[in-house]
C-alpha cells in the first residue's frame, strides 16, 4: 500500500517542540518515542504506543522532552496505538467545561468528585482553583468515574502521585474505589479486554487445501488457553501462551459456500473472547483480488502456440507464481516478480477446450487464485493483441500514447484503439502498429484503454491496459 | 457540588468537541428525546442517547459524516446540560468515509459499532470508494483512535459494501447498538429537576431514572413509585399504555416531569 500524505487534522496529540537527535539502542517499555513528526508516544509494556491527548496530560508525568527517542517512521507504523494516557494521579484537579463538578484523579484514570470547596482547600491548598484543568469533552471518555471524596481521609494527593511511578504502573493499578459506571456504554474503553487476532493463510478455499490458522492474544492479566476451530471442528488447543497456530485439511467436496474459522481465547481469570474469520469457497467467477490471468490467443488452431500470463498488482507480496492447465502445474516462477508467462503448443481436435488458471503465493504463504480461463481449439485462431501505454502513469494534464498491435497466422486485417467507455479512438488497417495520442487527462485516477485486432477471416480478440493519472 | 463556576483557561487550544456556528440560536426547551442533538448556551453540540447520556462529537468531520447542517439542534438550559453525564464519543458514520492515522499508512473502512476494517489493497479501496478513493480518507487524530475498535480486514469487495452499511446505520443510536425500547432520565438538583423534563417514548419502552445529584430524590406518580434514590441510584418503569404521564419527586414536590407514550 502506498504512503498517504493527506493533511492531518493535527489537533489532538502532543507535539514535542524541541527536536532531538536520534539515538540508537533498544526500545524498552516506558520509553518516550517520536517519529519524524512531532507527536510523542509512551511505549507501553504491552508493546503498544500510548497517545498523550493533551500537553497538560504530558506535563503531569514529565517536566521536559529530554528522554524522547526518535525512531524511524516504518518502525513507528509497526507499533499499534494502545489508547490514551490519563493524568498522573494527585497532580491536578480536572473538570469538563459544561459541568462545574471538580474531580481529583486517582489510579488508572479514575475520577473522584471533590464534593466541597473546603475539601479542595484542604487537599490542594488555598490556590486549589489554579490547579484545575479543563479536560476536553472528547477525552473525558478516557476516564472512569469512582466514588466521590467526602472526607479528607478518602484521598491523599501526594500519596496518589508517589504510587504512580510510571504510566504503565498507573495503568496496571486496579482501582480500589468502587466504579459507578452504572450504564456502561458500548463506547467504554476495552483496554482491559483480551485483544485477540485470528489470521487464515487462505483467503478463499479450494478442494484439498490445507488452511493454516494463526491466533495471537494480548491480555494484561495473562492467557490461559487459546482454542482454534475450523467449521466448528477442533483444530488445536494451546495452553498458557499468547500465540497459537494450527492447520486443517478442508474436505474433498464442499457443502457450504463459506466456512468459518474461529479462535476462542480464555484469560487467566476465565474471561473469554471469540474471533471468527469467514473463508469463502473459491469460484471460478470470483477470482481472488489482485490475481490476474490473460491468454494471448484464447482461440487457436490445433498445434498452435499460445501464451498464458499470470500476474498480480501491488497488493500481493509475491513469493512464487504457478500456472496450471487442466489442473496440472506447468510452470512455476520462483522469483519475486509480479508476472509469470508460459507458452505452449496445444494439440487436439477442433473443439477441444483446455482450462488455464494461476496461483500466486505470497511471502506469508497465502495462496491467491486467478479466474479460470479457457483455450479453445478451432478452425481459425483469433489474433493475439497487445495494448501498450507509453507510460504506466502520468501527471494530471499530460497526454499518453497508446499502441495496439495484432498478430495472427493469417495476418492482421485491422486494429482499433478504444477508450474506457469503448468509444473508438483510432482505427488502423493492416498489420502496422496502431498508435494514438490520448488526453490531456485531467481527472486523477485510473483509465483503462482497450485494443482490438481482427484477422482477415473476421475473428477478433481484445485486450486492455491501464494508465494511472496522479 | 461546587456552586462556584470555575473558569480557568481550557486545557489546550485544540479539539474540544464540535462547535457550531454562532448564527443559529433557538428557543430554550426542557423537552427533548433520545436521538436529539442538544446544546447549552455554549456552542458545543451533543447527541442525547437512549442511555440518558450525552455523546461528544470529537471533531467537526465526525459530525458531518452524520449530519449535513445544524438544523434541529435544540438548546437546553445549562443547568440541565450539566446534569446529563457524558457518555463517550461519537465515531464516524459507517461506510461514509475511510480513515487512517498520520503515523501508519494503513487505510481503514469504518464498520458498524465503530469497528475499523483494514482495506488491504489499493484496488479494493478503488472498488469500494471509486477512483476518487484517496479523497475519501480522513486522518483521525491519534487521541481519538482509541474510540474505535479494530475489526477484521476487508480482503474482498463482497465483504463490505459502503452504501449498504450506510443504509443500515442511519442514526448514531443504531451505530451504538441502542434502540427505542429504552430511554433514560437524569435527576439533577432542585434547579434542573428531571432531565429532560418532558420526554416522548414508544409504547412498551422502559424508562430509567438515575439520580445525578448529591441529595436524594424519588420518582412518584399515580401508577408507579420509586424508593428514595441516593446519588447514582436508578429506578425503571415500563410504559405499556399510551398516554401522557405526569410524575413528580416525592421528596421535592416542585420537581415535576412528563412521559408521553405513543
Amino acid at each position: 500500500m502506498r504512503h498517504f500524505s493527506l493533511i492531518s487534522l493535527g489537533l489532538a496529540a502532543l507535539f514535542c517542540l524541541s527536536a532531538l537527535p536520534a539515538k540508537a539502542g533498544t526500545l524498552g517499555p516506558g520509553t518516550l518515542i517520536k517519529g519524524s513528526g512531532q507527536a510523542v508516544y509512551y511505549l507501553s509494556q504491552n508493546g503498544k504506543r500510548l497517545v498523550f491527548p493533551t500537553e497538560n496530560t504530558y506535563k503531569t508525568w514529565y517536566s521536559d522532552f529530554s528522554g524522547v527517542r526518535t525512531i524511524d517512521d516504518v518502525q513507528m507504523a509497526a507499533i499499534s496505538l494502545g489508547g490514551n494516557v490519563t493524568y498522573r494521579p494527585g497532580v491536578k484537579l480536572v473538570k469538563i467545561t459544561t459541568d462545574p463538578k471538580v474531580y481529583a484523579v486517582a489510579a488508572n484514570g479514575t475520577l473522584r468528585h471533590v464534593t466541597t470547596e473546603a475539601l479542595a482547600t484542604t487537599l490542594y491548598g488555598s490556590d486549589w482553583s489554579k490547579k484545575v484543568d479543563d479536560v476536553p469533552d472528547a477525552f473525558f471518555t478516557n476516564y472512569k468515574t469512582g466514588s466521590p471524596i467526602v472526607s479528607v481521609s478518602d484521598y491523599d494527593p501526594s500519596q496518589a502521585t508517589t504510587q504512580a511511578t510510571s504510566i504503565d504502573v498507573d495503568k496496571a493499578t486496579v482501582s480500589t474505589f468502587p466504579s459507578d459506571n452504572q450504564n456502561t456504554t458500548s463506547t467504554s474503553s476495552n483496554a482491559d479486554a483480551i485483544d485477540l487476532k485470528l489470521v487464515s493463510d487462505k483467503t478463499t478455499l479450494h478442494v484439498n487445501d490445507t488452511v493454516g490458522l494463526n491466533a495471537t492474544a494480548a491480555y494484561a492479566k495473562g492467557m490461559r488457553l487459546i482454542t482454534l476451530f475450523f467449521d466448528d471442528k477442533l483444530v488445536t488447543t494451546c495452553n498458557f501462551t499468547t500465540l497459537c497456530s494450527g492447520s486443517y485439511k478442508v474436505p474433498g467436496s464442499f457443502d457450504k459456500t463459506t466456512y468459518v474459522a474461529k479462535a476462542i481465547a480464555q484469560g487467566i481469570d476465565m474471561t473469554e473472547v471469540t474471533k471468527t474469520v469467514n473463508i469463502p469457497v473459491a469460484t471460478s467467477t470470483s477470482p481472488d483480488q489482485g490475481a490476474l490471468i490473460t491468454i494471448d490467443q484464447p482461440v487457436i488452431r490445433p498445434g498452435q502456440f499460445t501464451g498464458i500470463t499470470v500476474e498480480t498488482d501491488l497488493g500481493i507480496d509475491v513469493k512464487n507464481i504457478t500456472i496450471y492447465v487442466n489442473g496440472n502445474a506447468h510452470k512455476g516462477c520462483d522469483y519475486p516478480g509480479r508476472s509469470c508467462k508460459w507458452s505452449e503448443a496445444f494439440t487436439g481436435t477442433v473443439g477441444t477446450v483446455y482450462t488455464a488458471q494461476g496461483t500466486i503465493t505470497d511471502i506469508l504463504g497465502r495462496v491467491y487464485y486467478t479466474a479460470i480461463k479457457t483455450i479453445t481449439l478451432s478452425d481459425n485462431d483469433v489474433p493475439a493483441v497487445q495494448v501498450l501505454a507509453a507510460k504506466p502513469w502520468i501527471y494530471a494534464g499530460e497526454t499518453v500514447d497508446i499502441t495496439v498491435s495484432g498478430s495472427d497466422q493469417d495476418g492482421t486485417a485491422s486494429t482499433d484503439v478504444y477508450d474506457a467507455n469503448h468509444k473508438l479512438l483510432k482505427h488502423c488497417d493492416g498489420a502496422a502498429l496502431c498508435i494514438v495520442t490520448t488526453g490531456p487527462w485531467t481527472q486523477k485516477g485510473t483509465i483503462t484503454f482497450y485494443g482490438k485486432a481482427t484477422d482477415p477471416l473476421g475473428a477478433t480478440n481484445e485486450n486492455s491496459t491501464t494508465v494511472t493519472v496522479q | 457540588m461546587f456552586k462556584r463556576a470555575i473558569s480557568l483557561a481550557s486545557a489546550a487550544a485544540m479539539a474540544m468537541g464540535l462547535v457550531m456556528p454562532i448564527a443559529s440560536q433557538a428557543a430554550v426547551t426542557t423537552a427533548f428525546n433520545a436521538g436529539d442533538l442538544i446544546k447549552g448556551s455554549g456552542q458545543t453540540v451533543y447527541y442525547f442517547a437512549e442511555n440518558g447520556k450525552r455523546l461528544v462529537f470529537p471533531n467537526e468531520k465526525t459530525y458531518f459524516t452524520w449530519y449535513s447542517n445544524f438544523d434541529g439542534v435544540l438548546q437546553i438550559p445549562d443547568y440541565m446540560l450539566q446534569t446529563i453525564p457524558l457518555g463517550g464519543n461519537v465515531t464516524y458514520r459507517p461506510g461514509k468515509k475511510m480513515v487512517k492515522i498520520t503515523t501508519d499508512p494503513k487505510v481503514y473502512a469504518v464498520d458498524r459499532g465503530g469497528y475499523l476494517r483494514h482495506v488491504s489493497t489499493e484496488q479494493l479501496a478503488q472498488t469500494l470508494y471509486n477512483i476518487n478513493w484517496k479523497n475519501q480518507i480522513d486522518d483521525v487524530p491519534d487521541a481519538f483512535f482509541t474510540n474505535y475498535k479494530v475489526g477484521n480486514a476487508i480482503t474482498s469487495a463482497s465483504e463490505f459494501t459502503p452504501s449498504n452499511v450506510m443504509t443500515m446505520t442511519t442514526t448514531i443510536s443504531q451505530d451504538k447498538g441502542f434502540d427505542d425500547t429504552v430511554a433514560a432520565i437524569s435527576i439533577g438538583s432542585t434547579l434542573s429537576g428531571f432531565v429532560p423534563a418532558t420526554i416522548t417514548v414508544k409504547k412498551g419502552a422502559t424508562v430509567t431514572w438515575t439520580n445525578q445529584d448529591s441529595a436524594s430524590h424519588s420518582v412518584k406518580s399515580d401508577g408507579f413509585q420509586s424508593d428514595n434514590l441516593s446519588y447514582n441510584q436508578s429506578y425503571s418503569h415500563t410504559f405499556n399504555t399510551t398516554g401522557s404521564f405526569q410524575y413528580y419527586d416525592g421528596l421535592h414536590s416542585s420537581i415535576v416531569g412528563t412521559v408521553n407514550v405513543k
